[in-house]
């Protein structure tokens, strides 16, 4: 709570002397950066030297298994998850996925449902309250999870308390996993951390903008339907074609060759 | 060259010519989808095949994108998407110096996307458009075991010289949206060169320093940091001598943070100058990829780890 207390503080100094114009998606920008400073210095104290010493010491044979383990766990969510969107077809996918990595790929340890022909699936009750028409709300960052939105956000609750590893005992053996868990998905993203280190002027907004359109995309599974064009370019965040197309109209005169 | 010169010489024929060629030339023309297809596997055949640039030969990388991708990019079009609205307001001088930062940029992004990239599976999407179009997108879905597919979508638009891509969408995030505003905000604080500066400050960050600013000494060891490249290894060389005639008996290369071959030389040759002064040397946090490059070379024992 103190810690929060002073992150608050941080942020509202901050706040100061960042800029006046705010980005109308971010409103609680400077609270959202000091809690993203809090855990990225965690991440590069913690996560990153375990995750880069757990890439080094297992070999990629054994972290693909673990891998394909816990990928196997969630499938049975991501099935929940697209039948409250209605997706029945998908749901039936991942479950049946589920049956057969968990039979004959022992535990889920082998994923030999992809080469069966069912594809793994990207959902979460986040996407499911977005696809129910619920607003994605302001951008928030949240302690030690990172990105999220209030919509996300609560979608994140929900995801953790139906997560089926909270049925694992005892407690030492599910925290063990849990924390598998967390060391596995971090150690799959440190090519992308070091990426957005060299790609971004500034990593918060970089990262606020690339987690805003990807959740976008998640929500209706790679087909967003065409935005419309704010004329303001604060709040910009064209998707293909209606603004590209116009903007590579006005283009040919403003090339510099 | 003969209808070009019967142009000249009879320019109703030459026209007639032309247009008659024309169609022709556009049906020899490769399709968008097919040009992303040639253009991404020979990349991936070289990458996998070269052992250098899988020891993490930076340099040797970013000459293969420049040779195979980049001329298949429209980089201007890139920057003006990026920018928005305050491209227009930007003079021509400062529109290029922004495409060749923005350019730079995103060549040392797309060369670290290459690095990490490790023989997945490719899934070239059958193109979804009437061959009148001009303005495309090209879908390329990388399979990796265990997780979702992750999609690659290549906006592509018809120029004079071919399909050219101007923009990229992984993952549903498209990479010229996700500039646009962290450019217009240092445009607001700091105008159009302000971001020029600020990209150019962000680009020199990665780019090889000279010796005296990457090498720091603590007692008989010496630290270097940074990028260590063929552009910068003379300089280390003297640099890195000046602190061994001085006592120097480590040298600490737990912080460099991107090499290729040229460390390795660089290496020997210290060894060398401190051999032929029967002064000890040896090195510590050696980069594994430098440890790949030197078992390549069959040189792996010459270096003493410390």
């Amino acid at each position: 709570m103190r810690l929060f207390l002073a992150a608050a503080l941080a942020g509202a100094a901050m706040g100061c002397a960042s800029t006046a114009e705010r980005d109308p998606r971010d409103p609680w920008e400077p609270l959202n950066r000091s809690i993203y400073s809090f855990n990225d210095t965690l991440d590069a104290y913690v996560a990153r030297p375990v995750a880069t010493g757990y890439q080094k010491a297992v070999p990629g044979e054994i972290r693909l298994r673990v891998r394909n383990f816990f990928g196997n766990i969630g499938d049975v969510f991501i099935g929940v998850n697209n039948f409250l969107q209605g997706k029945f077809e998908d749901g039936v996918s991942d479950w049946a996925r589920f049956a057969f990595n968990t039979t004959i790929g022992l535990l889920g340890i082998h994923d030999i449902a992809t080469d069966m022909g069912y594809e793994k699936h990207n959902e979460d009750f986040g996407q499911t309250f977005g696809r129910w028409g619920a607003a994605a709300g302001p951008y928030l960052v949240l302690p030690i999870v990172g990105s999220s939105d209030v919509r996300d956000g609560i979608g994140w609750g929900f995801d953790f308390y139906t997560d089926p590893l909270n049925e694992t005992k005892p407690f030492q053996a599910r925290w063990g996993l849990v924390g598998l868990r967390l060391i596995q998905t971090r150690a799959d993203l440190l090519d992308a951390s070091r990426i957005l280190e060299e790609a971004a002027l500034d990593r918060y907004v970089f990262q606020r903008d690339a987690y805003l359109q990807r959740r976008r995309n998640l929500i209706y599974d790679g087909r967003p339907p065409r935005e419309k064009e704010p004329d303001d370019d604060a709040g910009d965040k064209p998707q293909k074609p209606a603004t590209e197309e116009k903007e590579t109209r006005d283009d040919p005169d403003q090339k510099p060759r | 060259m003969t209808p070009i010169r019967s142009l000249a010489s009879a320019a109703l024929l030459g026209a007639a010519l032309l247009v008659a060629l024309s169609p022709l030339a556009r049906a020899q023309e490769l399709p968008p989808d097919q040009l992303v297809k040639n253009v991404t596997l020979e990349v991936v055949e070289l990458i996998t095949k070269d052992r250098e640039i899988q020891a993490g030969d930076r340099a040797k990388l970013v000459q293969l994108i420049d040779a195979k991708v980049l001329p298949h990019f429209n980089f201007s079009a890139m920057t003006a998407l990026a920018l928005g609205h305050s491209w227009n307001k930007a003079t021509p001088e400062q529109k290029k110096r922004l495409t060749e930062e923005f350019r730079t940029l995103l060549v040392r992004t797309y060369a670290s996307a290459l690095a990490a990239y490790s023989e997945q599976k490719l899934d070239f999407r059958p193109l979804r458009a009437k061959p009148t179009d001009t303005d495309v997108t090209v879908q390329v879905r990388v399979l990796q075991a265990g997780a979702q597919p992750v999609p690659i979508d290549y906006s592509m638009e018809k120029t004079a010289s071919g399909w050219k891509v101007y923009d990229v969408m992984v993952g549903g995030v498209s990479l010229v949206a996700n500039y646009r505003t962290e450019f217009n905000n240092v445009v607001r604080e700091s105008g159009i060169d302000g971001l020029i500066k600020n990209l150019a400050a962000k680009n020199r960050r990665f780019e090889p320093g000279r010796g005296e600013e990457m090498i720091r000494r603590e007692g008989p060891r010496m630290i270097v940091s940074g990028p260590v490249t063929l552009a910068n290894a003379g300089s280390l060389l003297e640099e890195g001598r000046r602190h061994l005639a001085d006592g120097v008996q480590t040298v600490d290369l737990g912080e460099v943070s991107e090499m290729d071959s040229a460390l390795l030389a660089l290496l020997l040759a210290w060894l060398r100058d401190a051999r032929s002064r029967e002064r000890p040397l040896g090195f510590s946090n050696l980069p594994e990829s430098l440890r790949t490059i030197a078992r390549l070379y069959g040189v792996d024992s010459l270096l003493p780890a410390s």
